[in-house]
């Protein structure tokens, strides 16, 4: 007698007599009823369990509420095989770490982005836009060199596209020279020239121990205009024999947009051909609002200047 | 003969310093900023010669700045 091979059901051997066919097909039949037996019934939703280790030994099941047939992911969690049989739950946010120092912050709703770690010295900051945050260089409060001008025998030195970046502005002039005695240079701001905008007071000292005067009195040596900042002689008596001049000049809050922009400025200047040497000490105003962008050298006559000229920003 | 008007301009942005000729537009404000300085030296040197002038005139009269303050006047 020949059986199957899995679970050893009873059928013909090859060489049994038809006639005996019905009754072997009725034994197999009743073997595999009665192996599919716990097959049988259960109702939806039902699920079919072993009963024991046995083969073929089953019992429909309804499963307890809260028990888990399948893993969804959320927010920050990835799923794989979330059915079964072993779902892998990954945290999507502790992915986005890649290496020491990585910080995650939000981009928004649900949302997140990796901020890569500073250099050293850095800290954290918010950004220009308030939307994020961003590793920083702290500012030293210094001043840090915006440009360096130099001019030989120019017509005019001009600082333009000057960005806001900074709380003030220091223009400084050494070894500036001009090529013609009793003209003055100024400084004109955002190349306004309209009159009454540029006004100035100050004093200048020389080494004639009378001659401290205000610099309206002394109008022909150290200028007088209203379309730009006289800053005075850079001095010259014409080459070698005059002594070029230095100064500094501040430009306060010039990124401002409410208040006029000021300033100061002072300088050293000699003259060889008189042994005379003098010092200007300068209040500036341009009774306009709007911030300082570019900065023009103008002359009074037709002088050129030479010299090294380096603007600051300062923090 | 005045040399070529040429002007140094740094862009500070960019870090680039360009120097160029004047413009046509900048040779006129340069031509009016001189002159105006002239003019307003020529004006200050009026008032500078009118100053001395009085001050000839009252020491002829054997005046002094402090006799004028002395009568209320300086």
């Amino acid at each position: 007698m020949a059986n199957t091979t899995n679970f050893g059901w009873e059928t013909p051997d090859d060489t049994d007599l038809v006639k005996d066919g019905a009754a072997a097909i009725r034994t197999l039949g009743n073997s595999i009823d009665t192996s599919l037996v716990d097959l049988k019934g259960g109702t939806t939703g039902q699920v079919l369990s072993k009963t024991t280790n046995t083969d073929m030994d089953f019992t429909w099941t309804t499963p307890n509420v809260g028990d888990i047939t399948e893993v969804q992911a959320g927010t920050g969690i990835s799923v794989a095989s979330g059915t079964g049989p072993i779902p892998v739950i990954t945290n999507t946010v502790a992915t986005a770490f890649d290496a020491a120092g990585d910080l995650v912050y939000g981009t928004g709703a649900d949302t997140f982005t990796k901020l890569a770690v500073g250099t050293a010295g850095q800290v954290l900051s918010v950004n220009s836009g308030a939307t994020a945050p961003e590793w920083k260089t702290i500012s030293s409060g210094g001043y840090t060199l915006l440009s360096t001008v130099n001019a030989s025998a120019a017509t005019s030195v001009s600082f333009t596209s000057i960005s806001g970046s900074y709380k003030h502005l220091f223009l400084t002039w050494a070894d500036a020279g001009s090529d013609s005695s009793a003209t003055y240079w100024s400084i004109r701001i955002n190349n306004d020239s309209n009159s009454n905008r540029h006004q100035f007071r100050g004093w200048r000292v020389t080494s004639d121990p009378t001659a401290i005067a205000g610099i309206n009195d002394r109008s022909t040596l150290l200028g007088n205009s209203t379309t730009s900042a006289p800053i005075g002689p850079v001095e010259g008596s014409g080459s070698t024999t005059s002594y070029n001049g230095y100064g500094g000049m501040w430009f306060y809050n010039y990124a401002d947009t409410s208040d006029q922009k000021h300033g100061f400025w002072q300088a050293m200047t000699g003259n060889a051909n008189n042994g005379q040497f003098e010092a200007n000490m300068v209040n500036w105003l341009y009774n306009q609002t709007t911030a300082i962008t570019q900065i023009d050298f103008v002359r009074s006559s037709t002088q050129t200047i030479t010299g090294t000229f380096r603007l600051y920003g300062v923090s | 003969m005045e040399c070529l008007k040429m002007k140094y301009e740094a862009n500070v942005e960019t870090g680039e310093l360009i120097i160029r000729e004047l413009t046509a537009e900048e040779i006129a404000q340069d031509e009016i900023d001189r002159k105006m300085a002239t003019d307003r030296a020529v004006i200050d040197e009026q008032k500078r010669e009118a100053k001395d002038a009085a001050k000839a005139k009252l020491e002829a009269l054997g005046l002094s700045l402090d006799d004028l303050k002395a009568l209320g006047l300086g």
